[in-house]
């Protein structure tokens, strides 16, 4: 059977960092617990509302259903890392503001995580291809016209190209 | 909640004979972790270190670890378009990224977007068990229960066609799925054992129930048309 405690190494948000986890710990609450990284928020808790979305070897995953243990050797991001050396926003955050893309503000780390590895893909998709990729996260509050809005105006920019009129 | 960590294929399989009423194979973990997911089990035998997570091409086969994640097999170039298909259906962005193929069948969903799709193409897995390695078809693994550990899953290459969902909402469990391929059809019905024969009119043989995806007479009349609409 063997321990039920482990030793966890792994790189977060650009730094080393290790930790004892029992082997059952989500790495929500590893995270959230042990790093204070609090914009994993702890939501449905099924992998059903991607509110604790975190990047894992650059992929996004709902870290709910992830093992803390499973962290072991890997590179993770939350959304803390997002932010410039001087605590400057990134692009995608910033839109998230200039588009009223947030209320209550409880989704919008999620949100964002997934969106990152969107992004990041370098590739141009269409309206229907981002909710459908955006498709894990839950919004109660915003209808999600202006997240999806924020989303396409940084991949536009990011393209180098004008976003078209809807 | 235990949590064995086997070193070899051998070893799970071990694990899981020895204790069959307790354990589960745990790999992407999205059904295992969740509360009021499928699989019961106190004791998690996590498989992640045995490998089987390539998708590779052999004899104009194509191997699908049984750990392959389904936004790999979205991504894959090697595997046929309504299979990627059925996969997205299957669950969201980020969920696609733990979620494995073989933890997708190993639940027996009777809502399986890819079940459906890959009994229409086919598919054959190999699985480990007591016994030794055995090969069966998707199907018929797919009627009973199994203590066996899933390796691979095996598709002709090129296989064409195609998986069609019927559900109350985008969001809700499907109540129809429908899939066919070169003259195989599969019908997987919420509250329906999944159906696969070479006849379209599969409907016939098939129970249906009321519940909240629909009622029987619907379900019914779902499946008596939805392979003559398609063609």
């Amino acid at each position: 059977m063997g321990n039920q405690y482990k030793l966890v190494k792994y790189n977060l948000n650009g730094k080393d960092v290790e930790q004892i986890v029992d082997v059952r710990a989500s790495l929500t609450d590893m995270l959230r617990n042990d790093f204070r990284m609090t914009s994993v928020k702890k939501g449905c808790e099924v992998g059903e509302c991607g509110a604790c979305t975190v990047i894992i070897n650059g992929e996004a995953f709902n870290s709910c259903i992830y093992l803390a243990v499973w962290a072991d050797g890997k590179k993770i991001r939350t959304l803390e890392s997002l932010l410039g050396p001087n605590g400057e926003l990134s692009d995608i955050q910033q839109a998230f503001i200039d588009e009223a893309a947030i209320q209550c503000g409880f989704c919008t780390p999620g949100f964002i995580m997934s969106s990152w590895e969107i992004l990041e893909s370098g590739k141009e998709y269409t309206d229907a291809e981002l909710r459908k990729l955006l498709s894990g996260h839950l919004c109660r509050c915003t209808g999600y016209e202006n997240i999806i809005r924020a989303v396409k105006k940084t991949m536009y920019k990011r393209l180098g190209k004008e976003m078209p009129e809807a | 909640m235990i949590i064995h960590h086997p070193r070899t294929a051998a070893e799970a399989v071990q694990i899981r004979y020895a204790s069959p009423d307790t354990t589960v194979y745990f790999a992407g973990g999205t059904d295992d972790l969740r509360l009021g997911g499928a699989a019961e089990g106190k004791e998690l035998i996590d498989i992640n270190a045995l490998g089987f997570d390539t998708i590779e091409e052999k004899n104009d086969k194509i191997y699908i670890g049984a750990r392959v994640t389904l936004q790999q097999l979205v991504e894959s170039d090697l595997i046929p378009t309504f299979i990627k298909e059925a996969a997205k259906f299957c669950a969201s962005f980020a969920k696609r990224n733990s979620a494995t193929v073989g933890g997708n069948l190993a639940l027996r969903r009777d809502d399986s977007y890819l079940a459906a799709a890959l009994c229409a193409a086919e598919a054959r897995l190999i699985a480990l068990g007591k016994k030794g390695e055995k090969e069966e078809n998707v199907y018929d693994y797919l009627k009973g229960a199994c203590k066996c550990l899933l390796e691979y899953i095996v598709i002709d290459k090129n296989r064409d066609g195609w998986v069609k969902r019927f559900g109350n909402t985008t969001a809700s469990h499907a109540t129809l799925i429908a899939a066919e391929s070169s003259g195989v059809y599969a019908l997987s019905v919420k509250g329906s054992a999944l159906t696969c024969g070479n006849t379209p009119d599969l409907y016939k043989t098939m129970e249906f129930c009321d519940d909240l995806a629909g009622s029987a007479e619907y379900k019914k009349y779902l499946a008596k048309t939805v392979f003559s609409l398609r063609r």
